[in-house]
């Protein structure tokens, strides 16, 4: 393989990484936390697009797009947890899924009511659409933007977690929520605020990717497989594993795709089965 | 005078026996015409699944053309039954059956899913119904090996992009050029039909990339492209890809790099890509049976009809064309034999006898194994009145579909 190909597929792996944390890291807090699978977490994603689209189309504003989509995800997050998630706790696991599945599904519906089975894709802003010169080729500025964004909101998810006291008190949460109800810790409002996080950044990242992946009807189920595999690879438990999953998967498929273009759609699923024989408890999941 | 007055009086008795006689058997005839009911024309199609948006127009295009002639042919009401296969090939011989079977149709229509019309060519075969492929069906193997009772009106793999291939090269100049599109037999089939006329013309293919259907992100494939390559001919099924692969084009720079699209009208849409990517699009080549703005009176009158009747929410297109075309096909066949669609074999030689002016085409016809013979345009998107569009830059007239095999990859087929 050229020297060019190769770095030139590096970065496309790191981006494909990028928009794969932004997806996953959500998906991630709320099972590390709560310990259930959220279903509905693609459609998050989705849904985070096309309200972005429509706030762009309206006030042709990339800044407040993306806040509008992120936005409209933390809200479908806090609806989904106050008022339905909070009455499944403690059930077994197949109530939220069954529950976040139907979810998923009424969404994709509302969406297709919303916006239309006609497939969509938004433009980068004006001052990222462009390809510079790149060892000889072209690589695409937003591109680069995707991979800076995701290290940014990797830093400051860490920072948040590990650096503030309400990251301290999900880090108790998630150790161990009984002693940390018996501590005053408001164990409840740790959930719903960690559910909104985590959907804020799906829908935050469902704009961000629209450019990229464009919008349609299913790209829900398309990246809740994806994210699935990002849990089961990572493993349950800290952010830094969910990232380097992230790194790890995104530039495994990139390469797939060069080695064995005919199969490359099973390299990340390869890994999954690769990893839940070798280590059940995933590359970076605490044992147990 | 007595016998004179004798012969005028059986003279009288004659004439009125006569026109007795003539009355009741004209009587006779319109009763029996009324006994033999309505005409009735089974649809076996995609109105859900992923296929349903072609099926979907192609069913606003027949709908068109039976209300221009009011639901009748020489006399006889069309009745049309019509069922949803789900896009499943195994639903749609269900289906098939049960039109045949309970409804007693005379003719059989088929959707967009090429699948299912190929496993339901042995069933009408014995069943002895005529099947008519009303919307997008590319696959060879609808009309091939020949089956008399099946007819396709859209095209076949190959019969637009056999005259792209030899245009490639001879008039648009390029050398080389890459194949691209997911490993999938509905792609794949355009794609080797277009390499062997363009390297048959004389030129080359110099890399070949396919990937699994439904592939996100495309961009470690574009990455791949040589440097040597001067256009893509790529081919993928549904908007969702198509979007993605343009999308991805362009934001990999390919168009800046001078590596030039020579497509399939697909991609060239103009309710979807050029809509949504715009300028962008312009230079753009393709190959197209339909032509939005195409200046015949047909193609003004239906898009005029269809505007009227549908609204402007969503632009007229090729497969609204299709079904139209495909519906006035039948019905002129059957005005031909008089309505007499349950004489079977007359239906058959009607259809093969029947020629119409397309919407956009010069004529419509079929060839000896039912498969149309229409016309093909080489269009360019192209800046026209402000407006990004289609503009036609080349005719090719009377296209057939290609010999058996011409669809298999280059050098493992016949």
């Amino acid at each position: 393989m050229q020297l060019t190909v190769a770095v030139t597929q590096v970065l496309n792996g790191i981006a494909l990484g990028m928009l794969l944390f932004l997806l996953a890291a959500g998906l991630s807090l709320m099972f590390g936390l709560m310990g259930i699978v959220n279903l509905a977490h693609g459609a998050y994603f989705m849904v985070g697009g096309y309200v972005g689209m429509t706030i762009l189309e309206a006030t042709g504003d990339f800044r407040i797009a993306i806040l509008a989509g992120g936005g409209s995800g933390a809200l479908l997050g806090f609806v989904t947890e106050r008022f339905f998630m909070r009455r499944l706790y403690g059930l077994r696991h197949h109530e939220p899924i069954l529950f976040t599945f139907a979810l998923s599904l009424i969404l994709s519906d509302l969406s297709l009511f919303l916006w239309t089975g006609t497939p969509r894709w938004v433009q980068p802003p004006p001052l990222l659409d462009f390809s510079i010169p790149f060892l000889g080729t072209y690589y695409p500025v937003y591109r680069l933007v995707i991979v800076f964004t995701g290290l940014i909101v990797f830093i400051a998810l860490y920072w948040f977690q590990e650096k503030t006291r309400w990251g301290a008190i999900v880090r108790a949460g998630v150790d161990d929520q009984e002693m940390a109800n018996g501590l005053g810790i408001n164990i409840p409002r740790v959930f719903t605020s960690v559910f909104c996080l985590g959907a804020f950044v799906a829908g935050f990242g469902g704009f961000v990717g629209s450019p990229i992946l464009g919008l349609h009807i299913g790209l829900d189920i398309e990246v809740i497989m994806l994210a699935l595999a990002v849990i089961i690879v990572g493993g349950i438990g800290n952010l830094s594993g969910c990232f380097a999953t992230c790194l790890l998967l995104g530039l495994a498929d990139t390469f797939g795709k060069v080695l064995w273009q005919r199969y490359a759609s099973l390299t990340i699923y390869i890994i999954v089965v690769i990893v839940l024989l070798v280590k059940p408890t995933g590359l970076f999941g605490k044992k147990g | 005078m007595e016998k004179k007055k004798m012969f005028t009086r059986l003279g009288k008795i004659f004439l009125i026996s006569a026109l007795a006689v003539f009355s009741f058997s004209t009587f006779d005839s319109v009763k029996s015409e009324e006994k033999k009911g309505p005409i009735i024309i089974g649809i076996d199609t995609e109105l859900t699944g992923v296929m349903s948006e072609t099926s979907q127009n192609a069913k606003m295009g027949h709908d068109l053309a039976l209300e221009e002639i009011g639901y009748r042919v020489a006399g006889r009401e069309i009745k049309i039954v019509e069922y949803d296969n789900k896009t499943d090939p195994k639903i749609s011989v269900e289906v098939a059956q049960k039109l045949v079977e309970k409804d007693q149709v005379h003719i059989l229509c088929f959707g967009t899913n090429s699948a299912a019309a190929i496993a339901v060519r042995g069933y009408i075969e014995k069943a002895k119904v005529p099947m008519v492929v009303i919307a997008m069906a590319g696959a060879e193997r609808v009309t091939l090996p020949p089956n008399r009772y099946v007819f396709r009106i859209t095209y076949a793999d190959g019969q637009g992009e056999l005259p792209l291939g030899r245009y490639a090269y001879e008039k648009l100049g390029y050398k080389k050029m890459a194949l691209m599109g997911p490993d999938y037999a509905g792609s794949t089939g355009k794609l080797w039909a277009f390499q062997q006329e363009f390297e048959k013309s004389g030129g080359k293919i110099v890399q070949t990339i396919l990937w699994p259907l439904g592939e996100m992100d495309l961009a470690p494939y574009f990455a791949q492209l040589k440097s040597d390559v001067e256009a893509i001919f790529p081919f993928i099924p549904g908007d969702v890809s198509i979007i993605r692969f343009l999308s991805q084009y362009y934001e990999m720079g390919l168009d800046k790099k001078g590596i030039k699209l020579c497509t399939h009208w697909t991609f060239t849409a103009d309710y979807l890509t050029i809509k949504t990517f715009g300028e962008k699009m312009l230079g753009v080549n393709s190959v197209a049976h339909y032509v939005l703005g195409y200046d015949t009176p047909e193609n003004k009158r239906l898009t005029e009809r269809y505007y009227a009747k549908y609204g402007k929410k969503k632009m007229m297109n090729s497969d609204v064309s299709i079904g139209y075309e495909a519906m006035k096909f039948i019905l002129t066949a059957i005005g031909s034999i008089k309505g007499n669609v349950e004489d079977t074999e007359a239906f058959l030689k009607a259809m093969h006898a029947t020629k119409i002016k397309g919407i956009c085409s010069s004529s419509i016809s079929t060839d000896a194994n039912g498969n149309v013979i229409r016309d093909f345009f080489i269009q360019q998107v192209q800046k026209k009145e402000g407006v990004a569009q289609n503009v036609v830059i080349d005719t090719i007239l009377q296209t057939r579909q290609p010999p058996e095999g011409y669809t298999v990859m280059p050098g493992k087929g016949k």
